[in-house]
This record gives C-alpha cells, structure tokens and sequence, in this order.
C-alpha cells in the first residue's frame, strides 16, 4: 500500500512519527539513571538515548528494515535484529529497555507476551521497562484492555510497576528470585 | 507536518479514493480531523450527504455519540479506526468471542440509526510494521 512507502523526501518526518522519542527530551524519556545494569535498548532509537544519558552503558539493537529504511549509520546501532531472530546477549544484571517502539505494535495481548518471554530468552534481563500506546493492541475493542496488558508478563516476571493511562501503558518488570529448597 | 502529508504526499491511499468515488458529483459535510483531506471533497455544510470519519480515541458512548449525529443525513459514509476505539464504558453487550470487532460496529450503527447499510468493508488484516492511520480501514456507506 502506497502508504507505507518511505521516501528521501519524508524519511525523517516518517522516522519521527513511528518513533516519537526521537524527538523528546531527557526528562520525557524512560529515566535509566533510576534502572540497574547495562541497559538493553530494544527498537527504541537508542541512539538518541545513547546521546542523553552519556554516563550509561547502552546497547543498541535496532531492526534491519529500520536500519535501511531510516539509513540509521552504523555508530547508531549496535545489533540488528528481524522478525527471525534476536541476537542472544545473555545481559544478566541489566534491563531490557522497550520505548514506543514498532515491534509490539498491532499485536494481541497473547503475541505480545510472547514476543516479551522471547526477548527476555534472549537477551536475559533482571529488569523488563515497557512503555507503549494501548491504541494498537490488537485485540477487540469491547474487553478491558488493562486486563489484557496484566497479561503480557512472562512467567518468571512480576510487575514492580505498571502505570495505566487509557491510552498509554508503562511497566516495569523484574525477575523472579529462584531458590531450591529441597 | 501531517501524517498523511508523510505517508502520502499528494496521492490518495485506497480509501480516499472510495470516498472521492462515491461522493464525486455531491457535495458534502465532512465530520473528521484530517482537513488536508476534506480539501480533496466539495464541502458544504447544509449538505444532505455527510463523510464522518472516527480517527481519534475515545470510548464506545463518545462512538455513539458520534455516529448519532449521522441520523440527519440522507447518506452518509462513516470511516473507523477501530484501534481508537478505547473501550466499551456503556451497558451494552457484545459477543466478542464470536464475532469479529467490525461486525460488532456495523451491528451497533445499524442499531443507532436503524439505517440501510449500502456498501461495507474492512481492511483488518496486518499492514506490516507502519500501520496506515491516514484513514480508518473499517467502513460503511449508509442510507438513513
């Protein structure tokens, strides 16, 4: 369909648009100052996290279409990932950072926690930050949607935070401590 | 710069042109927030003939109460975007299990304003990661 078609001349507009933290300030952004460890910076235009908090460590994972249909240069990020696979980083003590990115959207509450357990598998955070628009869950329009968001948790996760506005979701998440008794 | 300027510069996407279809000869109201669109119409707001598009969030009652204002007109088409539709605050019921949320809508407008619906259509599927939100991809053309 004609409009989903990127440009030279509305490249930039469009990447605005699809990522709207490009264009916020720090104290719009998620605070990482305030998360533990390295942080992880899922389809989220780290790079422009990356330039505000300059005294965190902060990789960058960015999708391939992203990469070129935003011709994103290579200092912007630091793994591609597609709708295949996710590099596996084995983070451990860090936080897995997901900003109004593209990859959970138009999804059922159902394929988000699935895309989360899978990003979690991967990438082994402490600590899941999500923060997105409920306006593209995918699911029907006559059911709580609060109710489904509580869903999406991975099972060895349990909400430390989760701040619901009708139309916008923030969560945090943290893993579960595991002990063997026996 | 608007989200339709960026996805579509000059050009109609698939549902303009519906709409530029059916109402080409006619001059209509149009009830909606995308003015570089209504631009594309002749517009007069006395018209019998009303383009309404529901493209901003809200809840099922602020739904109702905008297809309500339908009820004046001789034809109308009315697009929805159904992902802004929030939530249903209001004591109707819907079987959500069984049936699909654009039937449920054309089910409630029918009801609303007991109208004849003409022309129907949706555009559901997956559009790929840049969804198109110039316009709504589930709509009707009505009579009343």
């Amino acid at each position: 369909m004609q409009q989903t078609k990127i440009t030279a001349e509305n490249r930039d507009d469009f990447y605005r648009t699809v990522y709207p933290t490009i264009s916020m300030a720090k104290h719009e952004l998620i605070d990482l100052d305030k998360l533990p460890g390295k942080k992880v910076l899922f389809d989220s235009a780290g790079w422009h996290y990356e330039q505000l908090f300059t005294n965190q460590k902060i990789i960058k994972l960015e999708h391939l279409d992203s990469c070129s249909s935003y011709k994103l240069e290579r200092q912007q990020f630091d793994y591609i990932y597609t709708d295949a696979k996710i590099p596996a980083l084995m983070l451990n003590e860090g936080t897995l950072v997901y900003d109004n990115g593209t990859y959970l959207k138009y999804k059922t509450a159902q394929q988000i926690k699935q895309s989360v357990a899978y990003l979690s598998e991967r990438i082994q955070p402490s600590v899941i930050v999500l923060r997105m628009v409920t306006t593209t869950l995918n699911d029907s329009r006559f059911e709580n949607r609060i109710q489904s968001f509580l869903n999406i948790i991975p099972d060895n996760f349990y909400f430390t935070k989760f701040v619901y506005n009708i139309d916008n979701v923030y969560m945090e998440m943290k893993i579960k401590k595991t002990y063997d008794l026996n | 710069m608007s989200w339709r300027t960026i996805q579509l510069g000059d050009s109609n996407c698939d549902q303009d042109q519906i709409i530029l279809d059916l109402y080409k000869d006619t001059a209509v109201n149009y009830i909606g927030n995308d003015p570089d669109f209504a631009r594309k119409l002749t517009l007069d707001t006395d018209s019998e003939h009303a383009v309404a598009v529901f493209n901003q969030p809200g809840l099922l009652s602020d739904f109702i109460d905008f297809v309500q204002q339908l009820a004046e007109y001789k034809t109308f088409y009315l697009g929805i975007n159904r992902y802004f539709i929030l939530g249903n605050d209001t004591t109707i019921t819907y079987d959500t299990a069984s049936n699909t949320d654009s039937k449920n809508l054309f089910f409630t407008v029918q009801q609303v304003l007991n109208c004849n619906i003409v022309q129907l259509g949706t555009y559901d599927n997956d559009q790929g990661r840049y969804f198109n939100f110039v316009q709504p991809l589930t709509w009707m053309y009505a009579t009343n």
